[in-house]
């Protein structure tokens, strides 16, 4: 499904290079963890794969489905199914939750040459999706994200992901921000997403999320390197010992 | 000793004064309105027209900015058209005559023409003095017609008037309304003006509201002339005691518009909410310039206008906030917002605050940028394309402007004409 290959990336303003030759396979219906100290470079792969263009790609190249991705831009790519789940989901004032989640969703079966989807059927569909991750109405009326907690913004991406039907989900750092209990409701979210023809990237900190988005492969990143790849044993090691053993050997 | 150069004029001041000759037999009023009319001219034809060192037009040069001078519209069939919303009662003006009366007014409402009143002698017409009241001396000079509105209290629910002008053919149309808001009277007032495209013609208009003790008034403006036309509006609202007024405006049309607006606050308690939004393209120009006079006690002013500038067009909005002695408790809050579009667009803002009391709270503030990167990277990252996702953000931007409108038919209407604005410019 998707196929990074010796990834160079650097910050388009100053230059600063980032990814240093990042290679990844990831299959369809399997779940990767990124895993890796602050600064490694785990927020900018997700910002390059979802076509931020703050970043340069300057070597190597991103194949979806045996095709080259890097001069699509950010709706292209979410058109062909990639989603971000964002670290720090955006606030933006005046823009209706649901004008923006039906334009979304319109955006995209439009780009796929499918027809709008009805009002009533959109309804539905938020609705249903927005129970499912204790999303109140009341949410729903406000602007894109504004006056929501750490969490209710996270509930938010999942909740988005879900009404899009991606193919690919980049999560990063979903776990940030949240108590136990939002954990849990994001992490069944994400779970009950899991299909034979979707794939996960999960880019965490922590090992806590992995307890409860059980991953298939976890890496290692190291100075925009994978360093280490592993099972999801590889995670609770990481946990008990920390990033310092991967990053001398990156080093 | 030095003497004043001789300065050439520009063809626009010496057309009005022209056009003002050949009509002036023709436009309504007693003796006392045609001489106010003819101090009105020579104030132009003695001065000419404001420039970049009279301070009031330092943005908004009236000598460089206005080329030439049409005649005076010729009558015409009424052009107006149905109202915003259906709560409306219409009254429409073409070409700068009524053209539409309506058969019934709402209840407490007493309509007479400007024809009607200034014949009769029953009104006076401002006295300007300088090239800083340009805009009222033209206005003074050539208003043909205008609705003169009284509003008595008749229940809870407001009445709804919709003052409409539209111009067909060019040249020029000028109207003059004033509007009374009785003691507890309640008027949504609609004041909307359009004409036609590719045509280089010129239309004013003043509107004065008198909303007397405890009245309450809601506003909504849509200026949406043709894309060479030239608009100057002159807004002069006196708030009684415990009164509101709420103004909503959008100005998308025409290449140069002025908009004065003048805010006394005579009576105590007193509130004003005063929205606007310009969108401006292509090398449109258009100004806001507004006035505060709080004159009472506990008065209480907010202002918000927005500017969005694309292609090479120009925004500019002056503001001043004036408390005068033992205005106290005054709370005053000015803010202008402009998103720019373009390399090539300006945003020119100048705020002003006079306080001459000691217990107030006063404040302004200005905001000029582009559209946020990450809030469109956002809106992409969800399959948004980027056209769109900057419509949704420009829309946004200006929707505050007529958020609070009360009639829901009415603040559709307005969404729909920024929509159609955002549309064109994505084809355009």
């Amino acid at each position: 499904m998707l196929e990074i290959k010796n990834l160079h990336a650097r910050i388009a303003e100053d230059g600063t290079e980032i990814l240093n030759g990042i290679d990844l396979v990831v299959k369809p219906g399997e779940v990767h963890a990124i895993m890796g100290p602050n600064g490694s470079g785990k927020s900018t792969l997700s910002y390059v794969l979802s076509g931020k263009d703050d970043y340069e790609v300057t070597e190597g190249d991103i194949l979806f489905n045996g095709e080259s991705i890097l001069e699509l831009g950010p709706d292209e790519r979410a058109a062909a199914g990639f989603f971000l789940a964002f670290q720090y989901p955006i606030e933006i004032p005046g823009v209706a939750t649901m004008t923006f989640l039906k334009a979304a969703i319109n955006a995209q079966r439009k780009a796929r040459g499918e027809s709008e989807i009805t009002t009533p059927d959109f309804m539905r569909l938020v609705k249903e999706t927005s129970a499912k991750l204790n999303i109140s109405s009341d949410m729903l009326k406000r602007p894109l994200n504004v006056g929501f907690s750490g969490g209710e913004k996270k509930r938010n991406e999942i909740m988005q992901m879900a009404l899009l039907q991606p193919k690919l989900c980049i999560l990063d750092e979903t776990d940030s921000g949240l108590d136990i209990d939002a954990l849990k409701v994001v992490s069944e979210g994400v779970n009950a997403l899991r299909s034979p023809d979707r794939a996960f990237i999960v880019i965490t900190h922590y090992q806590r999320l992995l307890d409860h988005i059980v991953p298939d492969v976890v890496h290692v990143l190291s100075k925009g390197r994978i360093v280490k790849t592993g099972g999801p044993e590889l995670a609770l090691e990481l946990e008990k010992n920390g990033y310092a053993d991967f990053v001398d050997v990156a080093a | 000793m030095s003497a004043e150069p001789i300065r050439m004029k520009t063809p626009a001041e010496e057309g009005f004064p022209a056009v003002f000759d050949a009509a002036a037999a023709g436009l309504p009023g007693t003796p006392d309105i045609a001489a106010a009319r003819r101090a009105a001219i020579a104030l132009v034809r003695d001065e000419g027209l404001p420039h970049r060192r009279i301070e009031a037009y330092h943005y908004t040069d009236l000598r460089a900015l206005v080329r030439s001078v049409p005649p005076l519209a010729i009558f015409a069939a009424d052009a107006t058209g149905a109202a915003l919303t259906d709560a409306a009662t219409v009254i429409g003006f073409t070409n700068g005559r009524l053209t539409k009366t309506p058969e019934a007014l709402p209840a407490g409402v007493i309509l007479q023409s400007f024809v009607e009143a200034a014949s009769a002698g029953s009104i006076t017409l401002p006295t300007p003095a300088g090239l800083a009241d340009s805009v009222s001396s033209l206005n003074t000079a050539f208003a043909s017609d205008g609705a003169m509105l009284y509003v008595a209290p008749a229940g809870d629910a407001a009445a709804v008037i919709e003052l409409q002008s539209a111009v067909v053919g060019g040249g020029q149309a000028h109207l003059a309304h004033r509007v009374t808001v009785a003691a507890g009277a309640k008027l949504l007032l609609i004041d909307r003006t359009s004409g036609p495209a590719d045509t280089d013609y010129l239309a004013s208009g003043s509107l004065t509201l008198v909303v007397e003790d405890g009245a309450e008034v809601t506003l909504v403006r849509l200026q949406r002339e043709g894309d060479k036309a030239t608009r100057f509006d002159r807004l002069d609202i006196s708030l009684g005691e415990g009164s509101k007024i709420a103004l909503h405006s959008v100005s998308l049309g025409a290449k140069l518009w002025r908009f004065e607006i003048g805010l006394s606050i005579t009576g105590d308690d007193a509130e004003a909410q005063l929205f606007g939004a310009g969108l401006l393209q292509g090398r449109q120009h258009g100004d806001t310039t507004l006035f505060v006079d709080h004159a009472a006690l506990r008065g209480t002013s907010k202002e918000t206008f927005k500017s969005v500038a694309t292609d090479e067009a120009k925004a500019v909005f002056q503001g001043k906030i004036l408390v005068r002695p033992g205005a106290q408790k005054t709370d005053g809050k000015m803010m202008a917002n402009a998103l720019l579009l373009s390399e090539r667009a300006e945003f020119m803002t100048k705020p002003e605050l006079e306080i001459f009391a000691d217990d107030v709270a006063c404040g302004h503030g200005a905001t000029c940028g582009e559209i946020d990167e990450n809030h469109l990277f956002y809106l992409m990252a969800r399959g948004v394309p980027k056209p769109v996702a900057e419509q949704l953000l420009i829309a946004a931007f200006v929707e505050e402007v007529f958020d609070d409108v009360p009639d829901e038919a009415l603040k559709a209407a307005l969404a729909a004409e920024v929509d159609g604005w955002l549309a064109g410019r994505a084809a355009g």
